[in-house]
């Protein structure tokens, strides 16, 4: 015979059995109908996720903005950091110049198009980091004429992504090293490859053994030309007829404040 | 009460932390109470940043997972506290 703690147990077990089925139940009643609805529930979530992201992002400008959590020793120690890095970007940025005009005569050479007419600059709401697919999202959609599959830039033309799914105030950006993503692309001048993303700004490709490359060298988005990374490490060896590199992309992803939809 | 804060942690984990940190407290969700929370945590992250055509043709990979976790840790569970 069943005591009266056994029978309380039994019944506190069946309660959570029972609101088990009923959540899981509706966690994929609410996908179906998402599908269904053609992704409208994810949207709507992603406009209040959307006002979450924008509320925090205010929060920490007026903390930070208030050196509130600042010592005075911090500050000093800021202030020579600040200072030498000053220094550096001076000469950087002349660098960057002389590089700029020597680009600029090789995209006339190699007719590479140069004007992205109609793109705009989209603020990055969620961190890429945040994500286990691989995707973040912008604060632009269909209402700002953002349209999917449009190629998602950063600075300095660095293609990080495509534009997924678009809702009417904010869209999915897809990055190109998304996990398990597969995209074309050129390494120097004749080589192509297919470039296997492993997340976190991160891919894969292989190429025959013979190919000259060399770890830094960029590799391009075969469609448009744009650079989506560097090679970052080549593992050869001549059992193999092939050799692969891994490639990084150049950008912080996990820093990225603004981006490009090129239309 | 703990149960609460680990559930609103997980919310604005998804939000703004890492993946793993999420994931660690869903676990934890799941193993401590075998809390349906850790599916609807799921559901969330798979609504903001699931793309419409899957991962790896899968509409809702985290929301799969928490559930047959969830239901998994149930029978553990209670081996585990009865023994």
């Amino acid at each position: 015979m069943k005591t009266l703690l056994q029978h309380n147990k039994n019944r506190k077990s069946n309660n959570t059995n029972k609101w088990l089925l009923v959540v899981s139940i509706i966690a994929i009643a609410v996908f179906g109908l998402d599908f269904l609805l053609g992704g409208s529930i994810r949207s709507l979530m992603r406009n209040f996720a959307a006002g979450a992201w924008g509320m925090s992002a205010s929060v920490s400008m007026s903390v930070e903005s208030s050196g509130l959590f600042n010592s005075r020793r911090q500050l000093a120690g800021e202030n020579i950091a600040l200072r030498s890095q000053i220094a550096s970007l001076q000469s950087l940025s002349f660098e960057n110049a002389i590089l700029k005009e020597e680009n600029e005569s090789l995209r006339k050479l190699a007719k590479v198009a140069e004007s992205r007419s109609g793109a705009q600059t989209y603020s990055v709401l969620s961190h890429s980091d945040v994500s286990p697919y691989g995707t973040f999202i912008i604060n632009g959609g269909s209402a700002d004429g953002v349209t999917a599959g449009s190629l998602v830039l950063a600075e300095g033309g660095v293609l990080i992504g495509t534009i997924e799914s678009v809702g009417v105030n904010t869209s999915l950006v897809l990055t190109i090293f998304a996990p398990e993503r597969t995209v074309t692309a050129r390494l120097g001048d004749s080589t192509e490859a297919i470039v296997s993303g492993r997340g976190g700004g991160n891919g894969e490709l292989s190429v025959p053994r013979d190919v000259e490359v060399e770890e830094g060298d960029f590799v391009y988005y075969e469609a448009g030309g744009e650079i989506i990374g560097q090679v970052g490490a080549i593992f050869a060896s001549p059992a193999n007829a092939e050799k692969r590199l891994l490639i990084r992309t150049p950008i912080n992803l996990y820093g990225l404040r603004f981006v490009t939809v090129a239309r | 009460m703990v149960r609460l804060i680990l559930f609103i942690s997980a919310i604005l984990s998804a939000l703004f932390a890492p993946v793993w940190l999420t994931a660690i407290i869903c676990l934890s969700i799941v193993i401590i109470w075998s809390g349906f929370e850790a599916i609807l945590i799921a559901m969330i992250i798979d609504l903001l940043y699931v793309p419409l055509s899957g991962f790896l043709f899968i509409p809702m990979p985290a929301t799969i997972i928490a559930i047959i976790l969830v239901w998994i840790s149930i029978p553990i569970r209670k081996r585990v506290l009865t023994d």
